[in-house]
């Protein structure tokens, strides 16, 4: 049973996880590039946060879904997928369903951060960038940690809306977030998103995200035993 | 109610959909081994109880439960799950994969799934094992859920609509497999607005109007017990003489009048005669007669 739901999985996500994989790879380096006929690499993290921007937009909600409902697509304002009375009448929890996806969906956008990483890291390496392996460990680390909460926050919202009104949600939220970012002055200034990311130590921001995270899961659990379909 | 212990057993279940009450105090029981049609007319709450069974609703009161455990309780509706084979009304499977995939994945969870039954699904439905179930037709997913159900070795099966967008060939194809399924013990539950296929094969009938039973009978007994009584009378009908009596409404046509009974034919020819009756009739009426008249027009 555990086999064939990791095997649903699998074939739901191995396209999704190519994309953002390559989608990932594919920014990073052009930032990277971009940035090395600029002043490089003095304004990276500011290409970072760019990265980190565009991940957080579109990562988790390619990922994410209750296992209830099934990832099948990108229409718009449908929440229920048709095959969830299929899902429903298998001999599993709901919880359990949950469960499994939302392992599935983590393990699968983390995978895919770490080969889009690792590969921006060998990049900035071979052009002799002083960014050490433990740099961007760190602001992988980072970028998950912001990801997580994320993750689950979209895992509770397909319990209503497609995967598609998700994105544009979020992007819109985000897109709204630059300009208070730009008052703040935070934007404008490289040294202070470095300092975002390094005056907090890492494990107590990963701390509050693993609470958030669980927060939101356990929200999602009880939600789900409670809906009808 | 028949004296063969009932798999299924539903007690004044309710539920309330928005302003409409779907299921309204709604009782009836499914005796084990028998093939039962659950008939209703679109709306009468049929999706719904089927829903609530299977644990995708819950009741807002009222019990029920198959196998003897509750419907409500989450972990005996997993166990109830595990002993059923289910085709919903809506026949749709993972994009993503391909019916050999479905078949696969579906068999990974039923430890007594039964091959020979996978076996003869594939053969007489004609399923492309290597198509995604995306690019199969609406008759061809109906198929594909019938082989899951069916291959499960479930003890109950419960079908919403399975012959919805079958042709002709595979209908009865799947009514000789219910028949079949049956034959090894099974108990069968199966929703259809084809009265003629319930006609053919159902041991049992539960017809359901706006929520409540209204008929829930052995269809043998149901077509010995119910019987078109026709009437002429001398001058105008008596309209009072038949109110409260018999299924269905009143039909007249100018002094004559016809009229559903349910077993009650002697006593009321007797008061029929009595009032000035004459030329008294009493005729057989199929599935659809008797479904027409319980559930199909105003009372």
């Amino acid at each position: 049973m555990i086999t064939a739901m990791v095997r649903k999985h699998w074939m739901e996500l191995r396209g999704r996880w190519l994309f953002a994989t390559a989608i990932a790879v594919l920014l990073g380096i052009f930032i990277i590039f971009e940035d090395r006929h600029a002043i490089f690499p003095k304004h990276w993290p500011m290409s970072l946060c760019l990265f980190a921007f565009i991940l957080v937009v579109a990562f988790p909600p390619r990922f994410a879904t209750t296992g209830v409902t099934t990832s099948i697509g990108t229409r718009p304002c449908h929440a229920t997928d048709p095959s969830i009375l299929f899902t429903l009448s298998l001999p599993l929890r709901r919880r359990t369903l949950l469960r499994y996806r939302a392992a599935s969906g983590l393990f699968a956008m983390g995978t895919a951060l770490a080969v889009a990483l690792l590969v921006n890291a060998v990049v900035l390496e071979s052009l002799g960038s002083a960014i050490t392996p433990w740099q961007v460990l760190a602001y992988g680390l980072w970028i998950l940690v912001l990801l997580v909460p994320l993750y689950f926050l979209d895992t509770l919202l397909s319990v209503w809306f497609s995967e598609a009104t998700i994105m544009q949600v979020q992007a819109v939220a985000m897109a709204l977030l630059v300009p208070v970012l730009l008052w703040m002055g935070l934007l404008g200034s490289t040294m202070k998103i470095m300092a975002v990311f390094h005056n907090a130590t890492l494990v107590p921001a990963a701390l509050a995200a693993g609470l958030i995270a669980a927060g939101l899961a356990g929200t999602t659990a009880w939600i789900l035993d409670r809906q009808e379909y | 109610m028949s004296s063969k212990q009932s798999i299924i057993v539903v007690h004044d279940l309710r539920k309330r959909l928005g302003s409409i009450e779907a299921v309204a105090g709604l009782d009836f029981s499914v005796p084990a081994g028998s093939i039962c049609g659950f008939l209703g007319r679109n709306g009468a709450g049929k999706t719904t109880t089927i829903k609530m069974l299977l644990g995708m609703m819950r009741p807002d009161s009222g019990e029920g439960s198959i196998f003897g455990e509750l419907i409500e309780d989450e972990a005996a509706n997993v166990r109830i799950r595990r002993r059923t084979g289910f085709v919903s009304e809506v026949k749709e499977f993972y994009p993503f994969m391909t019916v050999r995939h479905t078949i696969e994945f579906c068999r990974a969870f039923y430890p007594q799934w039964q091959m020979e039954w996978e076996k003869r699904c594939l053969k007489d439905y004609q399923l492309p094992l290597e198509q995604k179930t995306s690019k199969l037709s609406k008759g061809m997913r109906s198929k594909l859920a019938l082989l899951l159900a069916l291959s499960r070795g479930a003890e109950l099966l419960v079908l919403d609509e399975p012959t919805d967008g079958l042709d002709p060939v595979a209908a009865e194809i799947f009514l000789e497999h219910a028949v079949a399924q049956a034959a090894e013990g099974r108990t069968v539950f199966f929703s259809s607005h084809q009265l003629h296929e319930v006609e053919q094969v159902c041991d049992r009938v539960c017809l359901i109007d706006q929520g409540r039973a209204v008929l829930e009978t052995d269809l043998d007994e149901a077509k010995t017990r119910i019987r078109r009584a026709s009437f002429t009378f001398p001058s105008t009908v008596p309209v009072a003489l038949f109110e409260g009596i018999g299924l269905g409404r009143l039909k007249i046509r100018g002094r004559s009048a016809s009229l559903l009974i349910n077993g009650e034919g002697e006593s009321f020819a007797a008061r029929a005669q009595a009032a000035g009756a004459t030329n008294i009739e009493f005729t057989p009426v199929n599935l659809k007669e008797i479904f027409l008249e319980t559930v199909g027009g105003e009372k």
